[in-house]
């Protein structure tokens, strides 16, 4: 239990560090939401003015920093000068469209990496191991960007999905399960854009881990008794190498969100990155800050998950 | 069982190195707990080694041996006590002081193979000590220096310029013989040197040290598990178990003839 | 032996792929911003040895193309003229490097005919220069960044590793506080805090240095597990207890250590840079018009009637597709390399 409040309070620790160096740095950047405003020539200066003492630009970036960290416990994370409502309605939406693209394609990935993984491994060497290897090894040659830019070739050439957003026009009229449907439906691109594209990373691991395992003496000795392959790999090797595979579940999480980003940002999925792209170009620092934080929230938890998975399913690290 | 006459017939010689009352702890500090765990590596331990003598150490494994070896290096710091050469304790001494003292003795460990830098050949790691205490010679004398102490530890010119990893254990453990001796030691330390040898090699090792103990008037410190060899070597012996020299009763084939244990 | 072939293969190709990007001016048959307005969207020329009248020739030449007469889009080869390929032609001058600019160019074909191998874009400019010349912003990105970042990390690992206690935790305890941000979120990030329109591809090259100053984390956690562990070798608690000083440990045994691992980790850092340049300029927010780079070359490709009728355009990707490639394959290669002398 000790060891799980530990995390806990290094999780925050970790969180509020983050939070203050980037707000420092964003608060230090050239160019704020108001200079885009005073562009506007529907905007009289007198305004971007009062906008400026109302939200405190000038005051000094520690005190701003407390205010910040007070409107965050409230759940608003600021206020978005541009979109002209507080930060939190904003990003709530948008934070659960993201982990709805990322759970699915976790889950996507897991299912392809894991058996792909496992019959390369027991095949180590052979040529089901070589071609199943050269498929990852150019998989991962190929950068998210291409990947999806290829996918979305394949959508506009065959017209079998829809090439971006999250629902079709008009579908607020739908029933719910036609709803579903459409939602479905325009989930398929980007899903497997981002499986497609943390899947390679993750045979590779996965094939390691159970060779490992499949080397071991102890498994080498139940093979040696007939123990059937079947057998061996769910009952023995996949528990011994469960372990590997929870903390390569923590560490992907990381890579995992960096491409949900860019992926939603080319496919219009409306999640944090094409908010954050927005928020960049209109200087929006309240916007960007949230979303860099909600981002690092998600990573730090995943790791703290996946920390918690493995002290649960170890023995062994429990009793230290 | 041969053992050892004392070095220089009967009158004492002057004593070299002189430890007394060495305690080493190491600590583990635990978050959220007031409480240190300590672990003592070693308690109390005090001896004397006299000039051109060995004295052995003799303990099973975990008695605290290695620790004591590091200790009398400079690479652990003792939580108490004194390690008296030449009478100064060297552990308050000034680091250039230090340096100095550091290249009077040197300490040789147990498997060669992680003792010598596996990047360089056999003439480079003899070289080191001289790299590192910088004595302003020429390559060609500082080359002439390594072949001379390669000969003295009888290891032939074809051997210089291969790496760790060709050799045989014994002419691994050779070659770092010779990198201590590139310095005119006056006190070896010997954690286990000869321990993970087979026992011809142990058996040449250990006429070469005798010859080499002659020849340069050097005392060794010999840490050993193994008694066997300890009563060639050694003219003293003392035994460290847990951390602190206890009087132990030997078997009588050693402690037959005049192995002295020390007070 | 094969192994030694297959890394001589590497090597070379490699040393190729950079060498036509570092000196792309020279590769290249045009300036990148040349551009030949009554030849847009030109696929690529296609080099012949049999002209009309079907008689072989010893050497490669083209046609020049012409607008389909019928209205339709597309070009037709204007059979009566062949303009023979000429190596070692005099055209626009080019930067070599800093002052020095020269006028030879590899390949080209005299002045009436154009040759297009990798076809034009929308202005009419040849493709195949825009990939050379594009190519060498992004390499030279990736190049920087990665050297940023682990001269950065490479120190304060080494800072870490040795001189433990404070110094340790706090460079330790700094760098998961970058290591708490998705990686693209921390690239995001840092673009914010820097001016929005970036003029010159200096400034966005000095960009890639800053973000590289922010990747020091994971190499100085790398480096500062090597060096806690060459510390503890035998053969560096030997050099000590001869009295070394910290320098000679560090410099004889504990950093060439450190080399291998960073000679593998910039295998890997590379990519991710040119990758992270990429990515920028592909949403407009790094290097623009008409400078290209690999990542504002991959723009043309969202649009459905460049990815169905002019596939040319898609060769950039292809091209990043083969660079990548290469730096994991180099990867693969170091680290086998490196598992053969650990054993």
């Amino acid at each position: 239990m000790l060891r799980v409040t530990r995390r806990f309070v290094h999780a925050l620790v970790l969180l509020l560090g983050v939070s203050a160096i980037s707000f420092a740095l964003l608060s230090a950047a050239p160019g704020n939401v108001f200079d885009e405003l005073r562009l506007n020539p529907q905007i009289s200066p007198e305004a971007v003015a009062a906008l400026k003492a109302q939200f405190g630009v000038d005051l000094p970036w520690p005190t701003r920093y407390a205010h910040w960290l007070a409107s965050v416990l409230r759940g608003e994370f600021g206020y978005s000068v541009s979109y002209r409502c507080r930060v939190g309605t904003l990003l709530w939406p948008r934070a659960r469209n993201t982990l709805l693209l990322t759970a699915l394609a976790t889950i996507l990935a897991w299912m392809i990496a894991v058996p792909w993984g496992i019959v390369e491994a027991l095949h180590r060497g052979r040529w089901l191991d070589r071609l199943g290897g050269g498929i990852t090894a150019i998989l991962l040659a190929i950068p998210e960007l291409v990947l999806v830019l290829l996918l979305l070739w394949l959508a506009a050439r065959t017209r079998w999905f829809p090439t971006g957003g999250m629902f079709s026009l008009g579908s607020a009229e739908l029933t719910i399960s036609r709803k579903a449907w459409d939602l479905a439906q325009h989930l398929i691109l980007p899903v497997l854009a981002l499986a497609l594209g943390t899947a390679p990373f993750l045979i590779r691991y996965v094939r390691s881990a159970i060779s490992a395992v499949l080397d071991a003496p102890f498994l080498q000795s139940a093979r040696g008794f007939g123990i059937g392959t079947a057998r061996i790999v769910y009952r023995h090797a996949l528990p011994a190498a469960a372990n590997s595979l929870i903390s390569l579940l923590g560490f992907s999480i990381g890579a995992l969100l960096s491409t949900s980003l860019l992926i939603e940002v080319v496919l219009s999925w409306p999640g944090l990155g094409p908010l954050m792209l927005e928020a960049m170009l209109a200087r929006d620092t309240c916007v960007v800050m949230a979303v860099v934080m909600l981002s690092a929230v998600f990573l730090v938890l995943g790791n703290l998950i996946a920390d918690l998975l493995l002290y649960w399913s170890d023995p062994r690290i429990r009793a230290v | 069982m041969e053992n050892r006459p004392p070095a220089n017939g009967q009158a004492q010689p002057p004593v070299l190195l002189s430890v007394q009352g060495l305690s080493l702890e190491y600590a583990r500090r635990h978050a959220f707990r007031a409480k240190r765990t300590e672990t003592h590596a070693l308690r109390d331990v005090s001896f004397d080694l006299r000039e051109g003598e060995t004295l052995a150490l003799v303990g099973p494994s975990g008695s605290g041996k290695s620790s004591l070896a590091k200790c009398l290096v400079l690479l652990e710091t003792p939580s108490t006590g004194r390690i008296l050469y030449r009478g100064t304790d060297i552990l308050q001494l000034p680091p250039e002081a230090r340096r100095e003292v550091r290249g009077e003795m040197h300490l040789i460990f147990q498997d060669a193979s992680t003792a010598l830098n596996p990047r360089w050949t056999v003439t480079e790691i003899v070289r080191e000590p001289l790299t590192i205490h910088s004595k302003g010679l020429s390559s060609a004398e500082s080359t002439r220096l390594v072949i001379e102490a390669l000969e003295q530890v009888e290891l032939g010119a074809n051997w210089h310029a291969r790496r760790p990893r060709e050799l045989s254990g014994g002419q691994r453990q050779r070659v770092a013989l010779a990198r201590a001796l590139m310095l005119r030691p006056k006190l070896l330390i010997l954690d286990e040197a000869l321990a993970s040898l087979d026992l011809s090699a142990q058996g040449q090792l250990g006429n070469l040290l005798l010859e080499l103990q002659q020849r340069y008037a050097m005392s060794y410190l010999y840490v050993t598990h193994d008694m066997r060899m300890a009563s060639v070597l050694a003219h003293h012996f003392a035994v460290l178990d847990g951390g602190r020299i206890v009087p132990r009763t030997l078997p009588t084939e050693l402690i037959a003839g005049t192995l002295q244990p020390v007070s | 032996m094969p192994n030694r072939l297959r890394t001589v293969i590497l090597i070379s190709f490699l040393a190729l792929l950079h060498l036509a990007l570092l000196f792309a001016g020279f590769f290249a048959p045009y300036d990148f911003a040349q551009q030949h307005r009554d030849l847009p969207f030109a696929p690529p020329t296609r080099l012949h040895l049999v002209d009309a009248a079907g008689t072989w020739h010893a050497w490669p030449f083209v046609h020049s193309l012409r607008a389909n007469v019928d209205g339709s889009d597309g070009y037709t080869e204007d059979v009566a003229q062949a303009y023979p390929l000429r190596l070692f032609v005099r055209g626009n001058a080019f930067q070599i490097v800093g002052p020095w600019t020269a006028h030879v160019h590899l390949f080209g074909v005299a002045s009436p005919g154009q040759i297009f191998l990798f076809g034009t874009d929308d202005f009419g400019r040849d493709e195949l220069s825009r990939m050379l010349f594009g190519g060498r912003i992004s390499l030279f990105a990736g190049i920087l960044g990665a050297t940023a970042a682990l001269s950065v990390g490479a120190f304060l690992g080494v800072l870490s590793g040795f001189y433990s206690g404070w110094t340790d935790a706090v460079i330790m305890r700094t760098s998961e506080l970058f290591l708490a941000l998705p990686w693209l979120y921390l690239l995001f990030a840092v673009r914010a805090i820097l001016p929005l329109r970036v003029k010159t591809t200096d400034a966005f090259l000095l960009f890639i240095v800053v973000v590289g100053l922010v990747a020091w984390a994971r190499p100085a956690r790398l480096v500062r597990g090597i060096v806690l562990s060459a510390r503890e070798r035998h053969f560096a608690l030997a050099a000590r207890a001869m009295g070394a000083s910290n320098f000679h440990v560090l410099r004889y045994h504990i950093l060439p250590e450190i080399y291998v691992l960073l000679l593998t980790t910039a295998a890997l850092l590379i990519p991710q840079f040119v990758l992270a340049e990429v990515t920028l300029s592909f949403l407009g927010l790094g290097v623009g018009e008409p400078i290209p780079t690999w990542g504002n070359l991959l723009i043309p490709m969202q649009k459905y009637s460049v990815l169905r009728s002019y596939w040319w355009l898609c060769l950039p990707a292809f091209a990043l597709v083969l660079l990548f490639l290469a730096y994991h394959w180099a990867s693969t290669t170091l680290q086998a390399a490196l598992g053969e002398v650990r054993s």
